[in-house]
């Protein structure tokens, strides 16, 4: 299987049938970083940006989306090497023959200072003002012993631990270096600090590990519930329990495409 | 020549996987053994009868163990037209047995053979093949639910299929459940 090894990074890899690459037992430093990480989906969906009073300018289309995976992807997995830094990246198309209305590029970027950056480009003919995409990203990050695990977030002048499942947007705040929130494994002082791009509209959902949660994923779980992960997520104690972060944007047309949507992630060993 | 009782053969607990091994992908074999083990169980036997399903996906379910070991897994997703529901399967390769199954109202992604059925009802209809020309491929085959209760896409399993000759002029919202095509819209209103 494909495996990579460049700095101190040591990474398992492979093209999904629907989730695109997935990364797995991942090491920095000789340490387990990441359990599995993946692009679970990218929902897209037509949300009015122009208020037309003679228009009904209710949401005219729910979201839509294709699998990203091994039926899809135009050419063959890349793996290149960069100036300090090492990169996977593929192409998906929205239609198996490569002239599709929607272009994926999904990247994994692991530089050797220990960010590890998972990008998102959009492009392709399809795009127009009226949508706003959504990509998912799904982080099973494995920093040493579950039940040691902390997800926190940062309120301004301190990191503030997050005892339930649930939503954490951005408010604004992150500490000095402008992580807004993190995972920290107490008992091997690993951590994993995030935080979205600078323009990027990201957020974080924190919910407790559930082994039947891979892929292949469904964006929703009911005729009219809420999308994943909201619908995962309940009102379970995070205090020591195995904990799956999922990072969601939210990109609409009028930033410049093609734009890098992805978080910024660092690797702390404290 | 033996002779005697044959010697009893002591059953073999299966091997377990690495967890490296745990995540490659299915081989066709798995894929078909997990689906054979799944459509034979009797808690799936009318479903099987009836013949009203999908078989959407099938890849690797990878649980997590402290050995740092286990066994070769498969998640199958199945869609089932009749419950116009989705089973979730978890199965045990090495000990070939089922080991969760849960059905829900999730719309998993399109199978390949649902776009293909997709398309075909599509290019049926004549408000879609007067607006396009010859037999044309879609540029986009999605899965799409509409987010508006009274939409028949709400509930009911639905693709978007967009058309074009140079770039996107139609959009058909085709309804598996019904084998229909329930809206067509131009492009730009969607």
């Amino acid at each position: 299987m494909p495996h990579v090894k460049h700095g101190s990074w040591d990474i398992n890899w492979k093209l999904t049938e629907s989730s695109g690459i997935q990364i797995y037992l991942v090491k920095y430093k000789r340490k387990s970083v990441c359990f599995e990480a993946c692009l679970p989906y990218v929902t897209v969906d037509h949300q009015e940006q122009d208020l037309t009073l003679t228009e009904d300018t209710e949401t005219r289309h729910g979201p839509f989306w294709f699998p990203l995976g091994s039926r899809n992807i135009q050419g063959e997995v890349q793996v290149n090497l960069l100036n300090n830094a090492i990169e996977i990246v593929a192409d998906f198309s929205s239609s198996h023959d490569g002239r599709g209305l929607y272009h994926y590029t999904q990247i994994w970027r692991f530089h050797d200072d220990g960010r590890l950056e998972p990008i998102l480009l959009i492009n392709g003919p399809g795009l127009h003002s009226g949508h706003a995409y959504h990509p998912h990203w799904r982080f099973d990050f494995d920093l040493g012993a579950a039940n040691s695990d902390v997800v926190e977030y940062h309120d301004g002048s301190k990191w503030r631990r997050m005892k339930e499942e649930g939503w954490f947007p951005i408010a604004g705040e992150s500490n000095k270096d402008g992580a807004v929130w993190r995972q920290v494994n107490k008992a091997s002082k690993m951590a994993v600090h995030i935080r979205p791009h600078q323009i990027e509209d990201g957020e974080l959902f924190a919910i407790c590990y559930d082994e039947s949660q891979g892929a292949p994923y469904s964006p929703r779980k009911s005729a009219g519930g809420p999308a994943f992960p909201a619908s995962f997520s309940g009102r379970n104690s995070l205090v020591k329990k195995d904990v799956a972060l999922w990072y969601v944007s939210h990109i609409h047309y009028s930033e410049s495409f093609p734009y890098p949507s992805g978080p910024w992630i660092k690797v702390v060993n404290n | 020549m033996g002779s005697g009782k044959p010697r009893a053969t002591r059953r073999q607990s299966p091997k377990s996987s690495t967890q490296e091994e745990c995540f490659l992908p299915l081989t066709q074999g798995e894929k078909a053994s997990a689906t054979r083990l799944l459509l034979e169980d009797p808690r799936l036997a009318s479903m099987a009868k009836v013949g009203r399903y999908q078989v959407i996906s099938a890849e690797p379910w990878i649980k997590k163990s402290k050995q740092k070991k286990g066994s070769r897994s498969a998640k199958i997703l199945v869609f089932n037209y009749a419950s116009n529901k989705t089973l979730h399967a978890f199965i045990d390769l090495q000990e070939g047995k089922i080991v969760k199954l849960v059905q829900d109202g999730s719309q998993p992604m399109l199978s390949p053979e649902e776009e293909c059925r997709a398309t075909k009802i599509a290019l049926l209809d004549q408000r879609v093949s007067t607006e396009i020309s010859g037999n044309q491929k879609p540029l986009a085959v999605l899965q799409y639910w509409s987010s508006k209760e009274s939409d028949l896409s709400y509930n009911q399993r639905s693709a978007a299929l967009v058309f074009g000759d140079k770039g996107p002029t139609l959009v058909a919202i085709v309804n598996l459940n019904s084998a229909s095509v329930i809206d067509v819209v131009p492009n730009h209103k969607w």
